[in-house]
């Protein structure tokens, strides 16, 4: 009975010991904006490999263990993280390579060609847009005097990358009765830099290349005046 | 032929009487209330579970968060060309 009880005692013993001689913290935290599941796989990216996060989705909590140091971060990460949607000013060129012979773009040394191309041609139409989307909300960019339109999904930013998601980016052509959609895709892309994409031609549609552009928009406030 | 006194109760026992009926009548009439106001309660309690079940699931944000090491750009057909640090190439269908 008694050596039963010293082998319970050693295992209940032996793993705190563990724990606390490497550090292991356990914290738990409730978010107050955002869906546990949509945080969770970029927190277990800062995880060591003695390192366990559990979600609980139906309080929406997460428990984080792991060493000190990584739950301090962890802790500062879920505190930017948790907040209300951030909106973003997406603004988009959309140039048009009608004119161009679409060989520059064959698919031997299409590195090289495609460089080239991108520094030396020039676009033979040319249309700007924006439009102000907030996390995991849908916006479109209508290039005026164009027959194109811009789709646009947004996911979730990561404020210490400086990404944005991207669910969704559709350049669309309108077409008699219908849209048509020319490439659809999902990025990740910078916030305050410009991206380039360039289309290859797919018949009967040209080249194209479209600049993306994510800026966040600060927070403004509206405070009422007093009388 | 039958013999015998009527009883008559006196005055004291008469109100003795009358108030234990009285007594007995009130605490019918609190057993009434009290039975009126657990089941005012308990219904009061179930309608107020019953709107907290209704709304008790606040709707969450759900917007993924890029991973650090993701893919910048995927398309669903063809594949991607990076030709520098966020230029792309979108090899969408074969070129004519």
């Amino acid at each position: 009975m008694k050596n039963k009880m010293m082998i319970l005692f050693l295992c209940l013993l032996l793993p705190s010991i563990f724990c606390i001689s490497k550090g292991i913290e356990r914290i738990r935290i409730i978010l107050q904006n955002r869906a546990v599941s949509s945080v969770a796989p970029r927190i277990m990216e800062e995880l060591t490999p003695s390192g366990m996060v559990s979600i609980d989705a139906s309080r929406n909590a997460l428990s984080i263990s792991d060493e000190s140091a990584v739950v301090d971060k962890i802790q500062r990460m879920i505190s930017e993280l948790d907040v209300p949607a951030r909106k973003f000013a997406i603004s988009s060129t959309l140039f048009v390579y009608s004119n161009k012979p679409q060989s520059v773009f064959k698919q031997d040394n299409k590195l090289i060609d495609v460089a080239d191309f991108l520094n030396t041609s020039d676009a033979s139409e040319k249309y700007e847009g924006i439009v102000d989307i907030k996390e995991g909300d849908k916006g479109e960019i209508e290039f005026k005097q164009s027959p194109y339109s811009l789709s646009i999904e947004l996911g979730g930013f990561d404020p210490w990358e400086r990404k944005i998601r991207f669910e969704n980016i559709s350049l669309k052509k309108k077409s008699e009765n219908s849209k048509v959609t020319i490439f659809s895709a999902k990025a990740n892309l910078k916030e305050g830099v410009e991206t380039v994409i360039s289309i290859q031609a797919k018949s009967p549609h040209p080249p194209f290349r479209l600049n993306l552009n994510p800026t966040i928009l600060p927070e403004i406030k509206i405070e009422k005046e007093h009388p | 032929m039958i013999k015998g006194t009527l009883y008559v109760k006196t005055d004291k026992e008469w109100n003795s009487f009358m108030d234990r009926l009285e007594a007995k009548k009130k605490k019918r009439i609190t057993q009434k209330k009290i039975r009126f106001v657990i089941t005012a309660l308990a219904l009061a309690v179930a309608a107020i579970m019953a709107l907290n079940l209704k709304t008790s699931k606040p709707n969450y944000l759900f917007a993924s968060i890029p991973l650090k090491n993701s893919q910048a750009i995927m398309v669903e057909e063809g594949s991607v060309v990076e030709i520098s640090e966020n230029a792309f190439v979108l090899n969408t269908g074969v070129s004519k």
